[in-house]
């Protein structure tokens, strides 16, 4: 889950910035002096070491924005203006391999547990006495943990009378549930995009903002630029991301220049359907059990990760996907976008579906301020076409599993995964060797559902709330 | 004693994004006492965002006092203040 801090803030001042350079037609002469504002000579309060970190972190956020590689800088007197126009240019979007800045990455030490001063040498030391590996022992009246033998099985610390052990995880490697970020031999961050499923909760993990996608957002304002259709098709969990009406949140990013907005949901009500059919003939065929597969993140995690879990996962299309279909089949050189809060989309978009484009909450939010629209003051879209509560469900936790129930009758008993977690994961493993005590899983990547997707913009109490008034 | 506070949270879509959104549950956090005494409004766009000295947002206001990157604490320590 997402909470407001500063490295999210710099990330979306810096979106806000770029977004406002664009519209006024000065990125590429201006764009060079974003570091510089974000980290000025008489800067008072430096986060990094020195403000040119700091410009040198920008540049590469900025890099990344732009929706390049950072990894493939070679020459590092190449200007951001340079970048911009070879963004402008390009035909291929973006892949949806996130990107390390590597600047930022602080090397974070390896997970350990570590004595702090607050060992008191006591008299019991029961850390010593129930360490598994004997790697604790006593210097200068102090508990020390030999890091050579240490297994970090954490015992010292449950039974430290003191609380004086801590545990220091690395956060990212910590929230990584497939295991696929880790350090190279100088401590900074990769991903092995072997195993990375695209869930992005590096991303949030990181509280040095030193993963970051990459974003499509040139490609999308080029394209409307150039005359295109455009279609915006937005996730049911925008709904509770911005502080208004849904029907204005709409009519607010179709003046950004789109051609039309497309509610996903009336995708989700397809993949309601179609789901509940294929479950119902699986039953009746005497299979065990279904999972859900609108989740890219837990689709992917079958791909590189659960080979036995693969069978049972449905074969329906995502909202996605029929939203795009339903596009395309109306105006057949339509561009289409997903705006959603989600990481893995990106992923699914370039792998597993025509979708040209995907953004996210943070950057359509950052179009809407360097466009001055002030949603709740804009006219609302006549005509919409609605879908039904169902298919808005989608967003969150348990939604899918009763938009199921409510178009079926036979039995359905749920199991819903919220959000990969160690534990789930082991669960998920399990029913990959076909142990289910249901016959239908929901799985979600994102604890409570893509309405706390790591691109995600409302406090998730107010997010809930919103959506629920449209269920 | 029956000093009354008025505050207005900035619900504009720059402060929105900004991490405006969990001021929405200020209401919430006061207690009862608080509660007879102050007066929430939602306000679209203060018009602190457009000047750089007002600092970053979030944006509310106290009493017209502006509070920047503004958390319920803050709200509150400041309406704790004007009731002093
Ligand atoms: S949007 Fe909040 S002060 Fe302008």
């Amino acid at each position: 889950m997402t909470y407001t801090n500063g490295a999210m803030l710099i990330k979306r001042e810096i979106f806000n910035r770029f977004a406002k350079l664009y519209y006024d037609d000065t990125l590429e002469t201006e764009i060079d002096k974003i570091p510089l504002i974000i980290s000025p000579k008489n800067k008072k309060k430096v986060v990094r070491c020195c403000i040119y970190k700091e410009r040198e972190i920008v540049k590469h956020r900025l890099i990344s924005i732009l929706g390049h590689t950072i990894s493939d800088e070679m020459d590092e007197l190449k200007r951001l203006s340079e970048y911009a126009s070879e963004a402008k240019n390009r035909t291929n979007t973006p892949d949806c391999r996130l990107n390390i800045i590597e600047e930022a990455c602080s090397s974070c030490q390896k997970t350990s547990y570590v004595v702090t001063n607050h060992c008191r040498g006591c008299m019991a030391q029961p850390c010593m006495l129930n360490c598994p590996k004997d790697s604790i022992s006593f210097k200068n009246g102090k508990a020390s943990i030999d890091t050579n033998t240490c297994v970090n099985c954490g015992l010292c610390k449950k039974v430290c009378p003191f609380h004086a052990i801590i545990y220091t995880p690395v956060p990212c490697e910590e929230s990584c549930p497939v295991d696929a970020i880790s350090k190279d031999e100088y401590g900074i961050a990769k991903i092995d995009e072997d195993k990375c499923i695209h869930c992005g909760k590096c991303m949030t993990a990181c509280p040095y903002g030193a993963v970051t996608e990459k974003s499509h957002l040139v490609d999308v304002l080029e394209g409307i630029k150039r005359g295109e259709k455009v279609v915006a098709m937005i996730a049911p969990a925008i709904i509770g991301q911005f502080n208004t009406d849904l029907n204005k949140i709409m009519s607010g990013i179709k003046s950004l220049g789109f051609y039309d907005v497309v509610e996903v949901a009336i995708g989700a009500d397809l993949t309601a359907k179609h789901e509940s059919e294929e479950f119902t003939e699986l039953m009746e065929k005497g299979d065990k059990f279904m999972t859900t597969s609108c989740c890219p993140a837990y689709v992917e995690l079958t791909d590189k990760h659960l080979d036995g879990l693969k069978q049972y996962v449905s074969s329906t299309p995502s909202p996605m996907v029929f939203t795009d279909n339903l596009v395309k089949s109306k105006h057949t050189d339509a561009k289409t976008v997903f705006i959603g809060p989600c990481v893995a989309k990106r992923s699914e978009a370039q792998n597993r579906s025509n979708v040209n484009y995907v953004l996210s909450f943070e950057e359509i939010g950052a179009l809407l301020i360097a466009k001055n629209i002030e949603l709740s003051n804009i006219d609302i879209l006549e005509n919409q076409e609605e879908p039904s509560a169902n298919g808005r469900g989608f967003a969150q936790s348990g939604g899918v599993a009763s938009a199921i129930k409510n178009t079926i009758n036979i039995e359905v008993n749920e199991i819903i995964i919220n959000g990969l977690n160690k534990q789930n994961l082991r669960i998920l493993k399990q029913m990959g060797r076909g142990k289910c005590s249901g016959n239908f899983v929901e799985v979600m990547a994102c604890e409570e559902g893509c309405i706390a997707g790591p691109n995600t913009i409302s406090d998730i109490r107010i997010a809930k709330r919103q959506l629920n008034k449209y269920l | 004693m029956d000093k009354k506070v008025n505050v207005k949270i900035c619900i504009g879509t720059l402060c929105y994004v900004m991490g405006g959104s969990e001021l929405q549950l200020l209401e919430e956090h006061l207690n009862d006492d608080l509660k007879k005494r102050v007066s929430i409004e939602g306000t679209t766009c203060l018009d602190y965002c457009h000047n750089e000295d007002n600092g970053k947002p979030p944006f509310a206001s106290v009493n017209g006092k502006c509070i920047q990157r503004a958390s319920i604490t803050k709200i509150i320590n400041q309406i704790k203040k004007e009731l002093e």
